[in-house]
């Protein structure tokens, strides 16, 4: 394995991570090992290195995700959030739909969770908070071109309910992650 | 087979390599690996500090204010990173020494009585 060898795989290692963080701590990197290399030779420099993919998880866990990733994120969780309507508002839907719609939910709610946890809470939240907006959007529009109404008061309080409960849903996975992984204790 | 744990050995470095960071700052600036020869050297090895867990230390540094870091080219070789201490580090520096000397007077007196 050469220099650049490893330091390909500790950028691999932190894809996803903020592009000017990335290259400031490959940067560094490679002027440690440039120093080490100098003292030891480049095979033993690598050799006592830790491992590309345990240096990058440690800056991946302190940086977590850029936000061009987050903002992915955030789109594909909006984007979920519009099949999870409940259809069964609707005149002439049927249980078939019904399902559907909760099988739509609950690929949405395992999706926020994954945001949550891989991303952290932060991201989680704006995840939630996007598909709860696109959920009122999407009804709304719906009710403005005739193609849907809610039906009663119990619709508005589930469908409220629902959309609100996705909020929490995309914030507490990360925040419970958060607050019982071990940290580092700094000054 | 030792009788103490490895996880608590480093446990007590994790929790003590910032204060050995802004110490070693306290003169002139330095950069990743001088610093790793100097911990290494001043601890006689007992501080065999990698640069997985060195440079996050000094980037939660820079984060808390305690630290600056500046990119300085050179004529030979790749840029070196410099790490400075600042105003604020310094002052926690020196709150830090005194929670540490008070720590390693307790420890000290405790420990004598177990002998």
């Amino acid at each position: 394995m050469t220099t650049d060898d490893y330091l390909r795989r500790v950028a691999r290692g932190m894809a996803g991570m903020d592009r000017r963080v990335r290259d400031d701590v490959l940067r560094e990197l490679k002027s440690h090992l440039a120093d080490a290399a100098r003292e030891q030779g480049e095979a033993q420099a690598l050799a006592s290195a830790e491992s590309p993919e345990a240096v990058a998880a440690r800056y991946k866990e302190m940086y977590g995700y850029g936000r061009t990733y987050v903002a992915v994120f955030v789109a594909i969780a909006a984007a979920l959030a519009v099949p999870t309507l409940p259809l069964l508002l609707y005149d002439g839907s049927g249980l078939l739909a019904f399902a559907a719609t909760l099988v739509f939910l609950l690929f949405l709610v395992a999706y926020l969770m994954a945001v949550a946890v891989k991303a952290g809470s932060t991201a989680g939240l704006i995840a939630g908070l996007a598909s709860c907006v696109s959920r009122f959007a999407s009804l709304a529009a719906l009710i403005a071109v005739g193609s849907a109404e809610v039906r009663d008061a119990n619709g508005w309080i589930l469908f409220t309910l629902v959309s609100v409960l996705l909020i929490a849903i995309g914030y507490l996975p990360g925040r419970a992650k958060e607050k019982w992984r071990r940290r580092d204790v700094g000054l | 087979m030792p009788e103490v744990s490895h996880e608590w050995v480093a446990e007590l470095k994790k929790g003590s390599i910032q204060l050995c960071l802004l110490a070693l700052l306290a003169g002139e600036p330095k950069y990743g690996f001088q610093l790793i020869k100097e911990l290494r050297d001043l601890s006689e090895g007992f501080f065999d500090v990698k640069e997985g867990t060195l440079y996050p230390a000094l980037r939660r540094l820079e984060e808390r204010g305690f630290v600056k870091s500046e990119w300085v080219e050179r004529e030979v070789g790749v840029p070196r990173k410099y790490y400075t201490l600042t105003v604020h580090g310094r002052k926690a520096l020196a709150e830090a020494k005194a929670v540490w000397g008070d720590m390693a007077g307790s420890m000290n007196r405790i420990l004598r009585g177990s002998r």
